[in-house]
């Protein structure tokens, strides 16, 4: 393995450690409500949608 | 292994790029910059087209249901496979693929679903330009326009080949063109929905029936509207991680897809919708001319041209940049100009032997969702299920030869009968092609077992045979 391809992995390592060190934790990540949100939009709009039309 | 700059600026362009995962501080996106991309995206001239199909099987008031179900189904599930894992990891989508087919099985897919849905639709949109400018020319001089005729496809040989030549001057300009299209767009479609209320009132129109409807059960025509619609919701699976890796959060990279990607598309659906089932034509550079009137007909049919090019100018961009990507050192070895001309090859050859594809576009835009529903099933499966939302970075960017996704040669049987297994489900149930359909479908549409039996077949024969670091390297 020459320098380059050693810089390069140190590269992937580096940027690899800072997800490792978020976690699960980190701003922004859906949580059960987002989901539950996901489920319940696509449910009503089908329903009320295919009610109003059929 | 990639060529290896050394400052952290360098990194970042290479990280941009999509050779290395991008830092949550190198994101460039909040939620109203990515509503506002994506709905750019979304707000497209194939947005009338998909509605004037629409029109040819249900009424208006169906055709607006059909709209608004397909696309939440289409446009949540691909989101949820392809945009919350590159929002939470930065990773560029067909390197992510890696975890799910294998480093080889990835190039496969990019082939069947990516480069194949960009050709059909760089024919599909040049066909539409040849006839604006058929349409036009016909206007201007007061004589009949001829879809099929030798200006049409002049035109829309001239379109792939101007397309080509924007490309090559590289994304410069192609972003100069977006900033004036998107706008415009928007402004089009409030014209021709005045100038269609105008005309009609809205009990009127939700009271018009279809078109050309190919069955006699209203149900069957309706789920068959639906279909479409979920495949247009499902087309967006080959581009929207790419633009999600670019935004600041995970809930960011998800939920302005539904208020961009399905509102802008459902918007520009129902608009084309309208429009073709009141004004009694499917296709659009027809029913501009009949809407408008000759001198705001010339406009619209011009700016539909020039639309119609910046289309086919962001999706060459992306995919070719994509094959760069995932190809060969063969492919990378081409050059960027001859390259993009070597993926027009096959358009040209649609637009100038094959123009009966136009009408029956949704016979294609339905047979990419065979394969985009299945991915979608096999992303979810694999990232939310079997791999608890962790991706392993270090393996996905890292050498590939002996590596965690080296599974068979590069390929992953598993993930590869899975997605075979999605495709024929939904052939069984409803073939494009010819509109035959198993009695079933007309319960569950074609999309969803697709996208079900897909990631179920990876589930299981993942938890039955994947055993090893080298085949996929799953978490027990």
């Amino acid at each position: 393995m020459d320098t380059k391809d050693k810089e390069w992995l140190a590269e992937i390592e580096r940027r690899a450690a800072v997800y490792d060190a978020l976690g699960n934790g980190g701003e922004g990540r859906l949580s059960v409500l987002d989901y539950l949100g996901m489920l319940v939009l696509t449910a009503v709009l089908t329903v009320v949608f295919w009610t109003w039309a059929v | 292994m990639t060529q290896e700059p050394k400052t952290s600026t360098e990194y970042t362009f290479v990280a941009e790029r999509g050779d290395l995962p991008l830092l949550p501080k190198e994101r460039l996106w909040g939620f109203a910059e990515f509503t506002f991309a994506n709905s750019a995206l979304a707000i497209a001239t194939w947005a009338f087209l998909i509605g004037g199909a629409v029109g040819l099987f249900v009424g208006v008031k169906e055709g607006i249901a059909a709209i608004i179900i397909g696309n939440i189904f289409g446009v949540v599930l691909t989101s949820l496979a392809t945009a919350v894992m590159a929002g939470r990891y930065g990773t560029e989508q067909f390197v992510g693929l890696r975890s799910q087919f294998g480093w080889n099985g990835t190039r496969l897919v990019y082939v069947l679903a990516v480069v194949v849905l960009t050709m059909g639709w760089l024919a599909v949109l040049a066909m539409m330009f040849g006839r604006s400018i058929d349409g036009l020319a016909a206007l201007s001089s007061g004589g009949e326009a001829n879809p099929i005729g030798v200006k049409a496809t002049v035109a829309s040989i001239g379109a792939i080949l101007l397309t080509w030549f924007i490309v090559a001057r590289g994304p410069t300009s192609i972003k100069v063109f977006n900033m004036i299209v998107s706008p415009a767009l928007v402004l089009l479609m409030l014209v021709m929905m005045y100038l269609i209320l105008r005309q009609n009132t809205w009990a009127d129109l939700l009271a018009m029936q279809a078109l050309d409807p190919p069955f006699e059960d209203r149900q069957l025509n309706f789920i068959i509207a639906i279909e479409i619609n979920m495949a247009a919701g499902f087309s967006w699976w080959p581009y929207i991680g790419n633009l999600a890796r670019l935004t600041k959060s995970e809930r960011t990279a998800f939920w302005p897809n539904i208020l961009g990607i399905f509102g802008a598309a459902a918007l520009g659906e129902i608009v084309g919708l309208l429009a073709a089932v009141a004004l009694g034509n499917s296709d659009p550079t027809i029913w501009m001319t009949n809407i408008a009137g000759v001198s705001v007909g010339v406009v619209a049919l011009g700016f539909i041209a020039f639309a119609n090019v910046t289309s086919m100018a962001n999706i060459l961009y992306t995919s070719v940049v994509g094959l760069r990507q995932v190809g060969t050192e063969g492919i990378k070895r081409i050059g960027w100009g001859t390259l993009l001309l070597g993926f027009c090859v096959i358009p040209l050859l649609l637009v100038g032997f094959y123009p009966q594809m136009y009408d029956g576009f949704f016979i294609f835009l339905v047979w990419t969702s065979a394969l985009n529903s299945a991915l979608a099933g096999i992303g979810i499966a694999d990232y939310f299920f079997l791999r608890r939302q962790r991706l392993d970075l270090r393996a996905l960017h890292g050498p590939q030869q002996g590596g965690s996704f080296e599974f068979i040669a590069g390929f992953n049987p598993i993930g590869l009968a899975a997605l075979a297994a999605g495709f024929i489900i939904y052939v069984w149930l409803f073939n494009p092609q010819t509109l035959d359909n198993h009695w079933a479908f007309a319960y569950l549409t074609a999309s969803i077992p697709s996208c079900l039996l897909a990631g179920l077949v990876h589930l299981v024969l993942t938890k039955l045979f994947a055993r090893g670091r080298t085949w996929g390297d799953y978490p027990r």
